[in-house]
This record gives C-alpha cells, structure tokens and sequence, in this order.
C-alpha cells in the first residue's frame, strides 16, 4: 500500500462532525486537459455531520459567475448526495511550496479564463464519488455484506436484499478511517444525474438577500484600525511633496504612511504612489485624506491621452508603424487582387473600465514572521505570495481567508490593494482595513484594451470570403486571433501591433474577445448586407458544414464551426429571425466562441422613436457543452451579455495628460434597468460535450449584435464605440 | 447637539462626527453590514436604505439630517411586502454577485409599498441602481413575482 493513502482521511476536532479531506493521489489526473496534471495531491473538504447534513467546502472562488454553486453540484452529484441537506462554506486557503513555487495543497481555488468548470470537472466529481464508494465500504461492512449489494441514492446507503438503509451521517466516521480504494470511482452516466443539469439556487441567496456580512468589505479583525489612500493620479508618477499637519489634526487620524510605487519586472504597476491615512474609523481617515496636501512628479507618461492611443495605433493600421505578424495562410495580398469586392474598414473599441461593484478592501494583520489577511481575489495564491513579498515572510506564514466578492471581472486577478494592505500593516500592530473609493477604483484600474482594427475581407464573384488581413493595434494583452473566420477563409492574416504604454490595462472579462467579436462581427455583416444577403444565411454559409479545427488560442484545443452554426441558427429562431419587422426595427445578430463555450445572440433595437433609440429585444443561445446548472447558464448569459451592451454604450475611460478623467458614475455613466429590454429569451444548446465555462463567453459578441442591429434599424453602420443610440 | 433616530425601531443617538454619511455610520458604527458602500455620490444606489419608509441614498445623507427619522435597513425588513421581495429574490435568483442586491431590494420594496402593481415602465422609472453583473432582467421578473405574492398573502 502507498503510504501517500493511507491517512487522507481525518476526524476533525470539533464534537460529532465527519471532517473528510479526500485526496486522490494519482487517478484524480485527467487526460482532457494538461493543466489538471499539476496536481498529484488533491482533496476537498466534506464535512458529513452525524445529523446526515453535509458541508461542502466549495473550493473555487465565487465572483458572481457561480462556482461556489456549481463546483459543490460536482461533488454533491457524485456523492449521491441530498442536495437539501447539503450547505456550502468558502475553503479555507492550503498552500505548499514545490519546485515551481507556490500552489494549492489540494484543489484549485482560483478563477478566470473562464476555467474552473473546465478544470475541475473531472476531479470535483471522482471526489465526491471516491467518498461516496467510502461509505458503501463503510456500510458494507456494518452489515457484513458484499458491497455489489448495496446502492445510495440521497444521502443514504441502502441494502436492496433487506430494505435496511443507513444514513451518510451514521457512516462518516467509519468511512473516514477507510483507505482509498485502489481504483477511481466509476463515474455516473448523465442520464442518472438528480443535481447537476437542475435549475439550482446560488448557495449564498439567503445571506445576500438578508445581507448578512459575506464580502470582504464586510470583514473585520479586532481592534483593527482603518485606512484610505491618496494615490498619484499620473501614470507612474511620484510623490514630490506631502503636508499632513491638518490631516493629522483630524479626530481619529492616527498616522500618515507614504508608499512608493512598485513597477512589476513587466512594466506594468503592482503599486501606485500615495500617501495613506490611517485613523480609528473609516469616515476620519477619509477626512485625514482630504486634509491632505500631496503634490506629484507627473511621471514620464503625462503626455499620453486616450486619443494619442488610438492614434498610434491607427497610424499601424494604416502601415506606418512595424507589427508583427501573428498568423498568414495562402496569399492574402494576391487573393485582393483577383477578388470581386474588396471591404476595408475600422473599428475601435475605447479603454474599458472594471467598475468592480465592491471596491477593493483587504484586512491585513502582521504579528512578527505570520500575517493573516481577509479579502476576495480571484487567485488567493497569488495573495499569500503577494504579503509575502512585501512582508518578507515565508507564503506558508501568511493565512489568506478569501470571501465571496462583489465583481471581479479580471480584476481581482491583481494584488494592487493587497500590496497596500501589507504595507500598511508593516506600520501598525494592529489589524488594518484598506478601503477604496469608487473614484480609487476608476482611476486606479487595469483597463481593458483599447483596440484600433482594421479589417479587410475580399469576397469571389460568387460572394464567397476568400481573403481576409486583420490588422490590430492595441497596448497589450492577446488579440484572439484563433477564433472563427480563422480557418474559414483560405488567405488569412493577422498582423499585431503593441504600444508600450504607461497606461496600465490587463484582463477584462474575456479578455481581448469583446474586441475581436466587434470588429469581425461587424465586418461580416457588413459584407452581407452589401451582397444583399441574409446576416444569419451568410454566417452558416460561412461556418460550412460542421467541422472541428484545432485551436492554439487560451481554454480550449478544438473549435468547431458545427457548433457555432447551431447557436447563430437557435439565437435567429427564437428571435423569430425571419418575420418581417416593420421599418425602423433592426435585428443584429452576432456570435462568438470564448474559452471554450460558444454563444449567438440577436438584438433588436427600435429607432422609429424620438431621442434615443431602444432596444426592444434579445435572444441568445450558449453550447457550453453539458449544461450543469441552467439556471446559472441563463443568469450568465443575461448577464454577461448586457455587460457587453454596456461596452458597446457606455464604458469608455477617457484619458488625458496621463491621468483618468471619468472618475465616478457621474462621468463614467453605466447601464441601467431602464437600458435594458422586457424581452430577453435564452436557450442552452444541450450536447455531451465537456461542461466549459459561461462567466465570459456571453459578453464578447454584444458590440457586433448592437451595431448590426442600428444598421438594420437605420442603414447607419456605427465602427467605433461607444455606440450611439441618438435617434 | 445630540441627534436622535431609529435603525429598524431601535433608539439611536449621536453627538459627533455628525458630517459623517449614514452609510458609515450604519456600516462602522451600527455593525450593520447589509447597506453596501459603492460610490458615495449617490449614483449607484447600492447603499439604499429607506428614511420614513422612501428609498434613499445612505451615502448622502449626514447624520445632522437624521433627528426624529426613522430609518430601515436590510436587516430590518420584516412586514409581509417586505418578506415577498425577499422571497421573490430567492424564487427568481436574482443575483450574480449579490453586492449590489440588499440595494436593490431596499429599492424595489419602497416601491412596492407605494404602488403594490407597477408595470415594467414604472419599474424602469423607480429602479435606477446600478447592478454591475446586469441582472436587470431578473430585478424586474422579481418586482413582478414580489407583486403577486404581496397580493396572495394580502
């Protein structure tokens, strides 16, 4: 017996509850995707209580997209658990150190990319069936019986021959001292599933609509103080000079602490200049902030405007600066020549912001060598990792408790507040609470990528696409260049060009995808109309028959055009794509393939109104392979996809002098129930697929749906967002 | 000066810091964590409370503003309107990331308890907080569901 299973299994302390940490040594491993391998080690938290309620330490992080619901589906599916009686809990964060650094001691906590589905599918479930075939163990040697004689079903062990049943809660703990069988669990066929394909409830509905503390904002520590910052609103500028007497007068305020700003070994911010305040309560370290006088060294970026960007992003688009050159099959310059009609045309999408809806907050406290720290971040390793360098401890010293966290939309992927936090924390004994103001938040953020495009498409006499030569500027970050029409058209390049810039940008809710999706969407629309061909017909023409094409890109191996043409079609039939609509009323349809999962959406706006135009309708439909919880899926895709409409309308960061100008809602204007239609029907494409993510997938194709739709509402086609709506 | 009010029915009094926004009083103060912190200028709504039963912005309202108000949180509902909002909430899933809901929520119940049946164009009108996961399609179908069980349990 390898002694590495021998004691995964432990009785907690606490009186009469099961603790059972179940690590699956080897046959965890999953050929579906190499990432899974990382983890030789790995195990979750069920906590079986005697009264047979379980609780479920539900690894991933929660953001909104619902991972603390669906990876505890997983197990609970396989565990043949009573979901009634099953509650979740956020894991506590295990770390080790290993030859290539920091990682989870059991599973995976982070969340992005849209990957925890796709990555913890296979593990969560073997899991949850591995303590499942622990306790038909258990039971088979209660009655002394074979184990082929027993069954489970909700929570319980039943005994066919005798019509005996034992509950889960009576067996925990003589499971808990089982070894691990030999062999993997046999996973369930679909077909016997009762949790995982049912519309499920968010496991934290009654704490959120009770409002109950659950977010990090919402954390304390004892005799913890209270901290705001004021931080150099220049790109990479510097602190030139700091008056804090009259902060310092300020009841409350109990200490001014200067931070200086770290760039990152790639350039980009890991903390910006400023100068904190520190008080007994949050509202007198705001006013300490406020009776501060700061002056800055602008930084050697105060010349870069939001415009200035664009510009030089434009001036490669239209050959004078060098990129590089992503991707080149056949001959695009020699299919221009011999094609029927040439399209060439420009698309912008602005800097984007987080808008994050809690504001960054960590409670961070430092006693000698140990910290601990509260806060919600998308990748709480990279939090241990983060204290710890600027703590100068060891990552195994600092105890990260993650919460649930108001949006993350990539954002929460950098440690920016974190670093603050310990900083801060270096300055005082006690535990301090670092809180961001919305005006912190926009000005402080890591925008999404403005991009410049410029697409040229060439079509046979036939209307057949035979070339097509993307051409796309931006500061950095992917430009997603493996998504469809790649692979669908014979002469294909994609030329890439990137600005160093002080401007900080980095992941935004699929990142680069929302770009990509507006610009092609766009252009193949455009080709459509001008062939006086149907948008939808012209797009299944393009996908051809179904075929799968390898995939190089981020989250996934293969893509495939099949796919994509049942979602674009599913999207159009609900829409009711071929009735004819009164003049003034435009569909626009738009899809796209994100990480994995596939989405089509049609939106139809309105302009025979005064004022501004309206958006009237939506239908979208997803194939994110199996669908594990409808209800989350349909959540996300409404979501999601007016996140995107919000790209399309409103977000838009405006920079000038290297510094954010919109500040706060006022100036940074957001979407709203009055924005959004009555009407918004989604359908779920179900298939055995691999479940994969649907967090971001929804998001990319809502600038293309919205701008095909005005242009069929108008005859206007709009290239650069934010869309106008003004009638 | 001393300031006097109510926090869902229990006595409040306060002497200083009276610039202070209701908001951080209820959060730092009252330990009330419900009422959410979101932009401070009242353009978000996620810090809505209701002052003698309308919905307002927590974050700018001052505490010298408050002597013989009544004021009530999310902890706080508790009548029948209040608990089908709630309810609705919970039936429907409303949420995604949840911050902004207790906002939400407060915001939906006030007007509920001023028109018990609004349409889809009134509830555009009176829900102005901003959700940033964009559950705007399930707020509504909440509203209206929280209507229909308001008028069940009469």
């Amino acid at each position: 017996m390898d002694l590495s299973r021998r004691r995964f299994l432990t009785l907690s302390a606490s009186a009469g509850t099961m603790l059972m940490t179940i690590n699956l040594p080897s046959f965890a491993r999953t050929t579906e995707n190499k990432t899974d391998q990382m983890h030789s080690n790995w195990s979750v938290y069920l906590h079986i209580k005697p009264d047979n309620s379980i609780i479920i330490e539900s690894p991933v992080q929660d953001m909104g997209q619902h991972m603390k619901t669906t990876g505890a589906m997983m197990i609970a599916e396989e565990l043949d658990a009573d979901w009634s009686l099953v509650s979740c809990v956020a894991a506590k964060t295990h770390l080790e150190k290993t030859a290539n650094g920091l990682r989870y001691k059991y599973a995976s906590m982070d969340t992005g990319g849209s990957h925890a589905v796709r990555r913890n599918w296979q593990i969560l479930r073997t899991a949850g069936g591995t303590a499942r075939q622990m306790l038909i163990s258990a039971a088979a040697k209660r009655w002394q019986c074979p184990e082929t004689q027993l069954s489970t079903r909700d929570s319980y062990v039943y005994r066919q021959s005798t019509g005996e049943k034992l509950s889960y809660g009576e067996l925990a703990k003589q499971a808990s001292v089982l070894l691990l069988p030999d062999k993997p669990p046999k996973l369930k066929d679909k077909t016997a599933y009762t949790i995982i394909g049912q519309d499920v409830v968010t496991v934290d509905i009654d704490e959120i609509v009770s409002g109950r503390p659950l977010f990090g904002i919402d954390m304390e520590m004892p005799n913890m103080v209270f901290a705001v910052i004021e931080r150099c609103p220049y790109f990479h500028g510097e602190i030139e000079s700091v008056n804090d007497k009259n902060a310092l007068a300020v009841p409350g305020v109990i200490k001014i602490v200067k931070i200086d700003q770290v760039v990152g070994d790639d350039g980009i911010k890991e903390v910006t200049a400023g100068v904190a305040v520190v008080a007994t309560n949050y509202w007198a370290a705001t006013q300490g902030r406020k009776a501060l006088e700061v002056t800055w060294h602008q930084g050697p970026w105060s010349h870069e405007s939001s415009e200035s960007l664009m510009q030089d992003f434009e001036r490669f688009c239209r050959g004078d600066e060098i990129g590089r050159t992503l991707l080149k099959e056949g001959d695009p310059q020699q299919a221009f020549k011999h094609s029927a009609q040439v399209f060439d045309e420009c698309y912008q999408v602005p800097l984007l912001a987080h808008a994050c809806m809690e504001p960054f907050n960590a409670v961070a406290h430092i006693q000698g060598n140990k910290a601990k720290i509260i806060t919600g971040h998308q990748f709480p390793s990279l939090v241990a990792s983060t204290v710890a360098k600027y703590a100068k401890i060891d990552p195994l010293d600092v105890e990260v408790v993650p919460t649930r966290m108001g949006g993350g939309f990539g954002r929460r992927f950098y440690s920016d507040f974190v670093v603050e936090a310990t900083l801060l924390a270096k300055e005082t004994d006690q535990p301090v609470k670092l809180v961001w103001t919305r005006e912190d938040e926009m000005t402080q953020d890591y925008f999404g990528q403005s991009t410049f495009t410029r697409l040229k498409a060439g079509v046979d006499s036939q209307g057949k696409l035979v070339a097509w030569h993307h051409r796309q500027g931006q500061i950095d970050g992917s430009v997603r260049e493996q998504c469809f029409p790649y692979q669908l058209i014979e002469n294909f390049q994609v030329d890439s060009y990137q600005k160093r810039s002080g401007t900080p940008t980095g992941a935004w809710r699929g990142p680069g995808h929302f770009q990509l999706a507006f610009a092609t969407e766009s252009m193949i629309d455009e080709v459509a109309h001008a062939l006086n061909q149907d948008p939808l017909a012209f797009r299944l023409e393009l996908m051809g028959p179904g075929k799968e094409y390898p995939y190089r890109g981020y989250g996934a191996t293969v893509i495939d055009s099949g796919r994509m043409a049942e979602c674009y079609q599913k999207a159009g039939e609900l829409a009711n794509w071929q009735k004819e609509r009164p003049r003034g009323l435009g569909l626009g349809i738009a899809g796209h393939f994100t990480f994995g999962s596939y989405a089509a959406f049609v939106v139809e706006v309105d302009s025979r109104v005064t004022g501004s135009m309206k958006i009237t309708g939506i239908w979208g439909a997803i194939d994110c392979g199996l669908p594990l919880n409808p209800n989350h899926i349909r959540n996300q895709m409404e979501g999601g996809f007016i996140d995107g409409l919000n790209a399309a309308m409103f977000n838009e960061v405006k920079i000038d002098g290297g510094q954010v100008l919109n500040t706060n809602f006022h100036q940074q204007p957001w979407i709203r129930m009055a924005d959004t239609p009555t009407v918004f029907d989604v359908a779920i494409i179900e298939n055995d697929h691999p479940p994969t993510g649907v967090g971001e997938p929804p998001t990319a194709p809502a600038g293309a749906a919205l701008a095909n739709a005005i242009y069929a509402a108008t005859g206007k086609r709009q290239r650069k967002l934010p869309l106008s709506l003004e009638a | 000066m001393t300031i006097s009010f109510t926090v869902n029915g229990d006595a409040h009094q306060v002497i200083d810091q009276l610039e202070m926004p209701l908001l951080w009083y209820l959060r730092d103060h009252a330990d009330l964590k419900g009422t959410k912190f979101g932009c401070g200028i009242g353009q978000c709504g996620a810090c809505t409370v209701h002052l003698d039963g309308y919905a307002v912005r927590s974050c700018s309202i001052t505490l010298q503003m408050l002597d013989g108000k009544d004021i009530k949180t999310i902890e706080g509902l508790s009548n029948k309107l209040e608990k089908a909002v709630q309810t609705a909430w919970k039936k429907v899933d409303v949420p995604q990331c949840g911050y902004c809901q207790s906002g939400q929520i407060m915001a939906a119940s006030a007007l509920l308890s001023q028109n018990p049946n609004p349409s889809d164009e009134e509830i555009n009108k009176a829900m102005t907080n901003i959700c940033r996961c964009g559950t705007y399609v399930r707020i509504r179908k909440a509203i209206h569901e929280a209507a229909d069980l308001a008028y069940e349990v009469g």
